[in-house]
């Protein structure tokens, strides 16, 4: 995936090809096929495309930061959009425990936004390199953490009651009902400040973040984490989203081939998953985003 | 331990229903309106050569090459093809809006207090952050 834009963002290949800017079809058809592999990928992966694409994007398409940014969060959102009527109508996703999440992971994400948008106006090599290292500590995240599928939830918290963090959904590979509730709510919850402050400051999803935090941290079963991780993104990109569209950050040129390219990928890997293996795209995905997050630091340093 | 009543929430299908149709027809937009951006029958503001000589300009500047909008004034230059893309965005941006009003509604008929404030809260939360009113001081 990153061989071809390599050799395109190359300072080589632009002396040798003498950009000319009506040629400009050539970088948004680039980026339907890039946002194409990394829809693909990102189901394989089971991660959004945001995370991906922000980083592969900004290292090595000429667009600025601020512009991808704000064309990650809109994939994100256009993503998180398409899935969540179904998550929600099978009880994967729980309105109720998004709630109050995404009520302060939005209020962060445009804080977020608009932090991130005037650290860019001062260097946008500051996020870039700072894009870098998070994206690092993601994949150091990703290859130590352990999701679990039903977490033991002995006591809830008071909170927890007061906002009736439980539900119900029916699992097929069982065959029966999975009674859930969450715990530790107020770390949890206090988790989403950073969730969102994140998400609207480097343009990601979050959905990376999202997940353990309602699993690991709250007890959540996996399939409701991860259903309502994915729910969740449609409202707080939304907010962070607005920040973006206000500021005039957001290119339909940009938007429009990254939405469609990661939405027709994501249906061809959810075809392509039944016969993949997941632990070697996990892998696969990992360096990836290991070569993107190196990218993101070399270029914030002018390399 | 307290007996747990697991349950989900009735208004649930209805923001699954209503996010459905919201969001397919806020894509379906985005698409019909970029298909007539790319193809020249609605001349943009800003013309092709003209972005990609500056798409890779700091925010800032790119406003002062290309005299793009900000804020609402998008609305404004709605029969030039790159906005009425825009709009499109838009529609996508304002689905969860819509649907949180739909909750806010369903949640007073149902009298469920602490559903309804925090449902209230985000609709005033994504309102503040379409309104433009939030700056960050420079």
């Amino acid at each position: 995936m990153l061989l071809p834009l390599m050799l395109l963002s190359s300072p080589l290949f632009a002396a040798e090809t003498s950009w000319n800017a009506t040629d400009w079809w050539v970088w948004p058809a680039a980026l339907f096929i890039v946002s194409f592999l990394i829809g693909i990928v990102g189901v394989l992966a089971g991660i959004g495309g945001g995370v991906l694409f922000v980083p592969i994007v900004s290292g090595f398409f000429p667009f600025h930061i601020d512009f991808v940014r704000g064309t990650g969060l809109m994939i994100a959102l256009g993503g998180s959009l398409a899935a969540a009527p179904v998550l929600l109508e099978k009880n994967l996703a729980s309105l109720k425990l998004a709630l109050p999440a995404t009520l302060i992971a939005s209020i962060f994400s445009i804080i977020g936004a608009l932090v991130g948008l005037w650290i860019s106006a001062i260097n946008p090599d500051y996020i870039q390199g700072g894009l870098g290292a998070l994206i690092l500590l993601v994949v150091l995240f990703m290859l130590r953490s352990k999701t679990q599928n039903y977490p033991k939830v002995a006591s809830t918290d008071s909170l927890s009651q007061a906002l009736q963090l439980n539900g119900l959904f029916f699992e097929p590979t069982h065959k029966e009902e999975i009674h859930w509730s969450a715990h530790r709510t107020k770390r949890g919850l206090l988790c989403f400040t950073a969730v969102g402050f994140l998400a609207g400051l480097f343009g990601l999803g979050a959905g990376w973040a999202n997940i353990p935090v309602l699993n690991l941290i709250m007890g959540v079963p996996i399939k409701v984490a991860v259903a309502t991780s994915k729910f969740s993104l449609s409202i707080i990109d939304t907010t962070a989203v607005w920040v973006y569209i206000n500021k005039g950050a957001v290119l339909p040129l940009l938007v429009v081939p990254s939405v469609v390219g990661t939405m027709l990928g994501a249906k061809i890997g959810a075809k392509l998953l039944p016969q993949m293996s997941p632990d070697l795209i996990r892998k696969l995905v990992i360096f990836v985003m290991f070569l993107a997050g190196i990218r993101s630091i070399t270029k914030s340093f002018g390399i | 331990m307290e007996q747990i009543k697991y349950n989900n929430l009735e208004s649930q299908k209805l923001y699954a229903k209503l996010l459905y149709y919201l969001s397919n027809f806020g894509l379906f937009f985005l698409c019909g309106s970029f298909f007539l951006y790319l193809t020249g029958v609605l001349e943009p503001h800003i013309s092709f050569e003209q972005l990609s000589q500056n798409w890779g300009l700091p925010l800032d500047e790119f406003l002062k090459a290309t005299k793009a909008p900000t804020g609402w004034d998008w609305t404004n230059h709605l029969h030039q093809g790159d906005y009425l893309s825009f709009l499109g965005m838009a529609i996508l941006a304002g689905v969860t809006a819509i649907c949180y009003f739909a909750l806010i509604v369903d949640f007073i008929k149902r009298k469920l207090t602490i559903f309804l404030i925090i449902a209230f809260a985000e609709f005033i939360t994504i309102l503040f952050a379409a309104s433009n009113l939030l700056q960050f001081a420079h």
